[in-house]
């Protein structure tokens, strides 16, 4: 019986590892703050496309740069570039105090 | 059983020590897994309201980019949500009442409440039909409910989308901000 105390209390502590390391990681999730980046990216191709659509001058769409903030923690910057029919949008942010950055390109006809 | 005289009342030591030593560690295990099934289910909601949220947003745009002509409006007494409406051109065979093909078809994605309390979007075929299609809520996972559906035009032929999702078990919130181009449509009140 006294084993079995003995096997139990490596098993809590075990459990209570798993635990701690978990609980850290369910409290904020970058998912999320990808899938904004990813929607913010296609906001700046819509505009693009627009202002294409348009015949609106590649050097007016320098007013689409900016930054835009969707969550209430996380700040994202966005630049958009835009070289002859190639769009290019920077997403940064960061998360646990690691900069993160996705790029999208996408063919402007 | 012929014990030693050394030997007596060892099995009742042991029991008297391991006993209340077991049932706390066992007490500590229970919270221990009653804390990690909690965590599981918070995490499956939060899956839940982005992966809803990000079909919802999906949905709406894959619409909008085929849509002829889009209205805009607001839903009928419900603060500040809007209902769009979307006309896609189709190659439909089907015969409507009148016997012509139908040649359109609309898409329409607003917002509603069953009690009055929990606000989900629902997706119609014609605005007269009933809420039979909700895209958000009503999930075994993760219950989410609606706090901002909101449409723009920031520029031509472009529709900008606001969505925010909450979820009823974590009380997360997600907000996506997207804008899809419309290089057919026509007609863009809002």
């Amino acid at each position: 019986m006294l084993l079995s105390a003995v096997f139990l209390t490596l098993i809590v502590s075990l459990a209570a590892m798993i635990l701690m390391n978990t609980q850290a990681k369910v409290q904020q999730r970058n998912s999320t703050l990808r899938l904004t980046a990813i929607n913010l990216a296609k906001e700046q191709f819509a505009l693009l496309e627009s202002h294409s659509g348009a015949s609106i001058p590649a050097e007016d769409l320098k007013s689409l740069n900016g930054g835009k903030d969707d969550s209430s923690t996380v700040t994202f910057e966005v630049h958009t570039a835009f070289n002859e029919n190639l769009a290019t949008v920077t997403v940064k942010w960061t998360f646990r105090n690691q900069p993160q950055e996705i790029i999208f390109r996408k063919i402007i006809p | 059983m012929n014990l030693k005289s050394n030997q007596r009342g060892f099995v009742l030591m042991e029991f008297a020590i391991a006993l209340p030593l077991l049932i706390l560690l066992l007490y500590a295990l229970g919270s221990v897994n009653l804390k990690i099934w909690d965590i599981a289910k918070k995490q499956v909601a939060d899956y839940v309201l982005e992966t809803e949220a990000q079909e919802i947003i999906d949905r709406i745009s894959n619409d909008a980019r085929a849509a002829h002509s889009v209205e805009v409006k607001k839903a009928s007494g419900l603060g500040d949500f809007q209902t769009v409406i979307f006309v896609c051109h189709t190659n439909s065979v089907k015969k409507n009442d009148s016997g012509f093909y139908d040649t359109f078809c609309q898409r329409i994605y607003t917002v509603d409440s069953a009690e009055g309390k929990a606000f989900h979007i629902y997706f119609k075929r014609q605005m007269g039909e009933a809420h039979n299609n909700p895209l958000s809520g009503d999930n075994f996972y993760g219950d989410t409910v609606v706090r901002t559906l909101k449409f723009s035009k920031p520029a031509e032929k472009v529709l900008h989308v606001t969505l925010e999702l909450e979820s009823l078990v974590t009380g997360q919130s997600v907000k996506f901000n997207t804008a899809v181009y419309m290089p057919a449509c026509e007609e863009f009140k809002i």
